[in-house]
């Protein structure tokens, strides 16, 4: 037999195998904490044997590399879910004003106004040759007025919120976007050449989660490493190391955005982006409304008012004022005629053409708060129930948004328990392999001391 | 399934999150009293209680009305009262003066008194309801009377109407002097002036013992006049009592239904209150206890 120092090479990679496990295990408990790590494990295979005098002996343990433990479908889920997320938080964050806005405060808002305006009507009625009671109407009347100037306001102030959002997010966006193709090519370079990219997949694996609530993209992974992003109609927003470049432009009338990616219209299925979208026109089309409600009551109030005769027996003039030029009635201009602000003796309660009153007109104007002959836009109803299925339909698009947001959460938390239970670390295992890659060290070494203690037998022979 | 550490740690701040949120909003529900604090709390409900707060709204508008009716009908029928005896009084002074034994000192007398009774007949009918003439209908611009020549106020006149109930038809909130105070033939001052007139005597016996016997006929349909209009008044006075009656019960209901839906039932959120902090303790507690791994058992 002769002297063998194969047992040294057998011993080197056993601890060489055992200090990477050690190393790994390390790496995976610093990164206990770190969002989106995959933990990762090095593969280890038994090096092919030697023929001996017609045996074949091992030549111990290789290190193959470091791999990183991955769910890709999990993780693909868990970007789907969050651009669901993304789009309904957007919708409910940015309609829960409009809510508070339509709704008013309990003395306050223009559920107040019109019922006080036409209470004040009502009072007239009663007492068709107050001055004092024209006075509140009048009163009341500018109140109605700027209460639809300022509710529309906040909607118009809440939708341009909004598109500000989709412009810092629109700037988000191309951000990710080019981050994440540079990974891509990077992560392409690496496993070219062979080399661990898990930090790098990691990392874009965040990217994609954020891009993803962002703009609902669908990730696609290619056999290169690299990850196509798509967003709807199949657009590419990120394709191998090319980013495509997302830009907002004011669009007429309003100056809200319009999103086109590469010069090309942009369509989002998910994502904040969709769902700030969806708010935009939710906030637009509770405008359209007030903006009809307040037109209804201009011309419901004008018809009856101008049929009648104010407090010194003249023909009456309209309550509120008629834009000039045929320009349509809105909430936003909505105003109390001038002539009857300056003198409440024009206000009408009569409908007789002489000094002195019946309170017919005055009534049937209280009346109309009720009366379910009102149209508003494509409603028919009063206005009070017209106004109440406006506040219903605000408070209806908040609660949805905010159950499907639970029911999104409780998806997401149970995809991410999923995904962790491949991916996580578990200190308890990591001290487990710890202790086992320890041992291995321990025996290794030792084996190589025998090794060592062995061939010092051998040259002591020789002295 | 392996459960990593990462996950224990994200779902306990999950469980505690939602516990939190679970209590700010019963603190909420428990603070403000109500179940609906926003239209999302519960968009249907929101939409009733709004409409429920509307009818309200209105019933308080009818209410002052039937209120400022009845006002109105009471005054009017303060002012019949007074008018009644006056009126009793002037027949028995036309017919003492009709009596053959009556002298004309004591026919002058009566005379005298017979303008007196005028005068206060004119002022009732031109009397004021804070700034309205009460008999005036829809005419306020003149008195029904001239309060000197007792002419009647030449633009026409009508009752004055107002509706004092949701969906009913409008009662009439007095009556107009034209129907108290006279007919399309002559007015009581007219007449009275006659009378006085024939009273003192106009150097016509007969012509004089006429007028006054047509002055006793008048009064006979004055006084029937008043009676009708007078009941008319009474029948006014119950309709608006029942109907503020009725407006004060629907009210009432109204908030009932309204506090239904919504208002939070006290104990139930108490109690859920309670619950809720404590297995939000219960969690704080976990997440507090040091999470043990094998790595402290190895020395």
């Amino acid at each position: 037999m002769s002297i063998n120092f194969s047992a040294f090479e057998i011993g080197r990679r056993a601890l060489n195998a055992a200090s990477y496990g050690v190393t790994v295990t390390g790496q995976n408990i610093s990164n206990v904490n770190t969002p989106g790590y995959s933990r990762q494990y090095v593969q280890l295979a038994d090096a092919a044997g030697t023929n001996i005098s017609g045996f074949a002996i091992g030549n111990g343990v290789t290190v193959q590399g470091v791999q990183a433990f991955r769910d890709r479908f999990i993780e693909s889920r868990i970007n789907t879910e969050t651009g669901v997320a993304g789009r309904l938080s957007a919708q409910r964050d940015t309609l829960s004003p409009v809510e508070t806005a339509l709704q008013g405060t309990d003395n306050g808002g223009l559920q107040n106004a019109l019922n006080s305006y036409f209470g004040a009507f009502r009072d007239l009625d009663a007492n068709p040759n107050s001055t004092a009671l024209r006075s509140i109407v009048a009163q009341r009347g500018a109140n109605l007025a700027s209460s639809f100037n300022s509710t529309r306001g906040q909607l118009g102030q809440i939708q341009r919120g909004a598109d500000e959002q989709v412009r810092d997010t629109v700037d988000q966006v191309n951000g990710l976007s080019s981050q994440i193709a540079q990974l891509n090519s990077r992560i392409k370079g690496a496993d070219a050449i062979g080399e661990n990219d898990s930090a790098l997949r990691d990392q874009r694996g965040q990217l994609i989660n954020q891009i993803s609530e962002l703009t609902g993209a669908r990730s696609t992974e290619n056999s290169d490493g690299t990850v196509t992003l798509t967003i709807g109609e199949g657009r590419a927003l990120v394709s191998g190391d090319q980013a495509a470049t997302l830009r907002a432009t004011s669009t007429p009338p309003l100056g809200l955005s319009t999103i086109t990616i590469d010069d090309q219209p942009a369509t989002f299925d998910e994502g904040r982006l969709r769902g700030l979208q969806n708010a935009i026109t939710e906030t637009g089309s509770q405008i359209d409304n007030l903006d009809s409600l307040a037109a209804s009551v201009v011309d419901r109030v004008n018809t009856l008012h101008s049929s009648g005769t104010d407090q010194d027996g003249n023909a009456g003039t309209n309550f509120f004022a008629v834009p000039a030029g045929g320009q349509p009635v809105t909430a936003a201009n909505i105003s109390l005629n001038p002539a009857i602000s300056g003198n409440p003796r024009l206000v009408v309660a009569s409908s007789l053409n002489q000094p002195g009153q019946s309170g017919t007109v005055a009534g049937q104007i209280a009346g109309l708060l009720t009366d379910p002959g009102s149209t508003v836009g494509t409603r028919t109803g009063s206005f009070s129930s017209i106004y109440g299925s406006f506040v219903a339909e605000a408070g209806e698009q908040v609660s949805s948004a905010n159950n499907n947001l639970e029911t999104q959460a409780a998806i997401i938390a149970q995809a991410t328990t999923q995904r962790d239970a491949v991916s996580g670390v578990s200190l308890d295992e990591e001290a487990i392999n710890l202790l086992q890659y320890q041992k291995a060290y321990d025996a290794a070494a030792r084996f190589i001391k025998i090794a060592d203690e062995m061939t010092q037998t051998i040259l002591s022979l020789a002295q | 399934m392996r459960v990593s550490d990462a996950s224990v740690n994200s779902d306990l701040a999950a469980r505690i999150g939602a516990q939190r949120s679970r209590l700010g909003v019963l603190q909420e529900r428990l603070a403000s009293g109500k179940r609906i604090n926003r239209p999302s709390d519960d968009p249907a409900g929101a939409d009733a209680v709004l409409r429920l707060r509307t009818s309200q709204n209105e019933i308080e508008g009818f209410g002052r009305s039937a209120k400022a009716a009845n006002q109105r009908l009471t005054a009017t029928d303060d002012a019949l009262q007074s008018y009644e005896p006056i009126l009793e009084r002037i027949r028995s002074l036309v017919t003492q003066g009709l009596t053959d034994t009556t002298t004309q000192d004591a026919k002058n007398a009566l005379a005298t008194e017979l303008d007196s009774l005028r005068g206060r007949i004119l002022n009732i009918a031109n009397s004021k309801n804070g700034e309205e003439y009460l008999f005036g209908g829809t005419r306020q611009n003149a008195p029904p009377f001239d309060p000197v020549t007792a002419v009647p106020a030449a633009t026409p006149t009508g009752a004055q109407y107002v509706q004092i109930e949701p969906g009913a038809n409008a009662i009439a909130t007095g009556v107009t002097a034209e129907t108290v105070f006279g007919d399309s033939s002559s007015t009581i001052f007219a007449d009275l002036a006659a009378a006085a007139q024939a009273l003192r005597g106009t150097g016509d016996p007969v012509a004089d013992r006429a007028t006054l016997q047509n002055t006793n006929s008048r009064l006979i349909v004055y006084t029937g006049l008043t009676n009708v209009v007078h009941a008319k008044v009474g029948a006014g006075l119950n309709t608006t009592e029942s109907a503020q009656d009725k407006l004060k019960s629907d009210f009432l209901s109204l908030n009932e239904r309204a506090s239904s839906i919504e208002d939070a039932d006290f104990a139930a959120t108490a109690l859920d209150l309670t619950q809720t902090e404590r297995s939000l303790d219960a969690t704080l507690q976990v997440a507090g206890r040091q999470h043990r791994s094998l790595l402290d058992f190895l020395s």
